[in-house]
């Protein structure tokens, strides 16, 4: 059996053709064979002919013998040097440069928010102490607030009662804010109501646009963020490590858009806040892929 | 489009040209060994050999008789294009830098640089002289208080030269006072070239700084500025229509650090007068160091840090392409 393989590809190996090239109604065919491995390629390559009118010196040029190191190529093209790419287009751009710039601007910008210091009372970019307008809208505050405690989370879309709500003591920085979170969060995962926010919200007249905010609220609250994510990880990935704490209901992995790589942070959002606290408990610290994660409620 | 890639040299381009009628482009790249091609189909015609460093630059005279090419081994050589012998070998102390043929291919302009503790200087040679015989000119440009010129063409009426400076200066001479005229510091940072246009009115200098910038010939005033945000390693002017070639990305050293999309390796298309973007043309895959259009402003070429020669036959998108005003 196995001789007999070998004779086939001895008579294989033989019959290797040789280079043809013909003309056929103005091109130029050239097929050529080679082998490799043990089978044999065959390549057609087929070149168009183009005659064109020059000047006498263009013409008299193309005849020149070719010299140096191309002194024994054939004629015509070798391939060796020469090569045809693949087909490219030219990209007409209008003012795409500009969007680009804006589109990375905005991105920007929305990062730095989340790191932005937001004045509590009104909204000013400097801490809520140095606020020029403390004295006249926190004694504003301290009459539609009984207690410092009941005061709104740092939740993004919770600005404007965030705002109504700030503390006496004029607490200041997110380390502290964080801390009311988790403390909120805890209190609502037993099923509790927003009665300090209820409460607040009385200046905000209608009740029931209040209640869509709510709503709002309850989701974004259900949301951690993993953060120190190594690069390779996939959607997926965060699925397999988040579901065992409850059902995930959204799965957001920033990617960088260039090479589809993780930017090394992602959103969960569970269904309930009582799984996100326990992700939270048990992931945040997690080694995973050498990296250590951290794993926090989203702001 | 299909570009025709050129895959001779072996190390990145220096400098990449059509002689006047177009239909041969030279090229030449850190490899000792500068070659010549058929422009129509990329089929190389011969290789200049004898070269024994880096060629940084070559012109060709007006009828393609004659190369001329300078190289990092200190000498700039004299060649005969068709046959690629070696006619003159002009034997410097420091590696040269720059060579330009006169419009009227009987002399030659070239430099050195200034290393070794030697000056830069320029020279002018004619080249029916015998070579002993020295340069009919030479000016010593370090002693004039200027820093190395890294590129230079000779003006309209062969009547004056202009170099490009290492530190972004412009500088004219008259050939006749053998002085400088006028000097203007344009640019930040390095010109890495200069091409003229057509006609020898004006003249674009690209530069390190990210920016083109077009100036007039003569008066070296400043026309029009073209600004990319990564270097600008080589300009060019259509002859065709109002519109230039610019060439350059990442610089060869910080290529590691960034990916080819961040790189900016394309060839970008300007219009020459409102100074606006509005094409590009992708392909290389290191920066661009040279850029020539065909005397017929139908096709270019660009010649990269990857060592590809890369043409480009316009198509009909690009020539019926008009900015609307």
């Amino acid at each position: 059996m196995t001789t007999k393989r070998d004779w086939h590809h001895q008579v294989e190996h033989e019959r290797i053709p040789a280079n043809e090239v013909y003309e056929s109604d103005g091109k130029t065919i050239r097929i050529e064979y080679r082998e490799e491995n043990g089978t044999i390629y065959k390549t057609t390559k087929t070149y168009r002919n183009q005659k064109l009118k020059v000047l006498p010196i263009v013409a008299e040029r193309k005849k020149w013998k070719k010299f140096g190191n191309a002194a024994s190529d054939p004629p015509g093209i070798n391939t060796a040097t020469t090569k045809v790419d693949d087909e490219i287009t030219m990209q007409f751009i209008s003012n795409k440069e500009d969007n680009k710039q804006d589109e990375e601007k905005l991105i920007k910008e929305a990062v730095s928010t989340l790191r932005k210091v937001q004045c509590r009372l009104c909204k000013g970019e400097h801490w809520t102490t140095k606020c020029p307008y403390k004295d006249n809208l926190q004694s504003y505050m301290d009459q539609s607030t009984d207690k410092p405690a009941e005061n709104a989370p740092p939740s993004s879309t919770n600005t404007t009662s965030q705002g109504q709500h700030a503390p006496s003591g004029g607490t200041s920085g997110e380390a502290t804010t964080g801390k009311w979170v988790s403390a909120r969060v805890q209190r609502s995962g037993a099923g509790t109501a927003y009665p300090g926010d209820r409460g607040g919200s009385t200046r905000g007249g209608g009740s029931g646009s209040y209640g869509g905010r709510n709503s709002d609220m309850r989701k974004d609250e259900a949301t951690v963020r993993v953060t120190n994510l190594p690069e390779e990880t996939q959607e997926q990935d965060l699925r397999d490590l988040f579901t065992p704490f409850g059902p995930v209901s959204r799965v957001f992995l920033a990617k960088d858009k260039t090479n589809n790589t993780s930017k090394g942070f992602a959103f969960i959002t569970f269904n309930e806040k009582k799984d996100a606290q326990k992700a939270i408990e048990c992931v945040s610290g997690f080694g995973y892929d050498h990296l250590i994660l951290k794993v926090e409620w989203a702001k | 489009m299909k570009p025709i890639l050129l895959q001779a040299h072996e190390r990145s381009l220096t400098k990449i040209r059509y002689n006047r009628e177009g239909d041969l482009l030279f090229s030449s790249g850190k490899d000792k060994i500068p070659s010549v091609w058929y422009s129509i189909n990329g089929e190389r015609l011969g290789s200049y050999n004898g070269h024994n460093g880096t060629v940084w630059t070559l012109d060709v005279n007006w009828d393609s008789t004659s190369l001329v090419t300078a190289s990092a081994d200190s000498t700039v050589r004299l060649w005969d294009v068709q046959t690629g012998r070696e006619r003159n070998v002009y034997q410097l102390d420091t590696p040269c830098r720059v060579c330009a043929f006169s419009y009227d291919g009987n002399r030659i302009l070239y430099t050195n640089d200034d290393v070794m503790g030697k000056p830069c200087e320029m020279y002018l040679t004619d080249i029916r002289a015998s070579p002993n015989e020295g340069p009919s000119a030479r000016i010593n440009i370090s002693q004039k208080g200027l820093r190395k010129a890294t590129s230079g063409l000779w003006g309209t009426l062969d009547e004056f030269i202009v170099t490009g400076h290492d530190n972004g200066e412009l500088v004219q001479w008259d050939i006749k006072a053998m002085d400088e005229v006028r000097k203007e510091k344009p640019h930040s940072a390095q010109i890495m070239d200069l091409q003229a246009n057509k006609d020898l009115t004006f003249l674009i200098s690209s530069s390190k700084d990210c920016t083109a910038k077009l100036f007039d010939i003569e008066t070296l005033e400043h026309v029009k500025t073209y600004t990319t945000e990564r270097p600008v390693n080589s300009a060019a002017i259509s002859p065709l229509k109002d519109h230039v070639i610019l060439g350059g990305g990442q610089e060869a050293i910080e290529v590691t650090q960034t990916s080819v999309q961040t790189g900016k390796f394309e060839a970008r298309f300007f219009h020459l007068i409102f100074e606006e973007e509005f094409a590009r043309v992708k392909g290389h895959f290191g920066p661009i160091n040279t850029i020539a259009i065909h005397p017929d402003g139908k096709s270019y070429a660009s010649g990269g840090e990857d060592g590809l020669v890369r043409i480009h036959y316009f198509d009909n998108d690009y020539l019926d392409y008009d900015i609307a005003y």
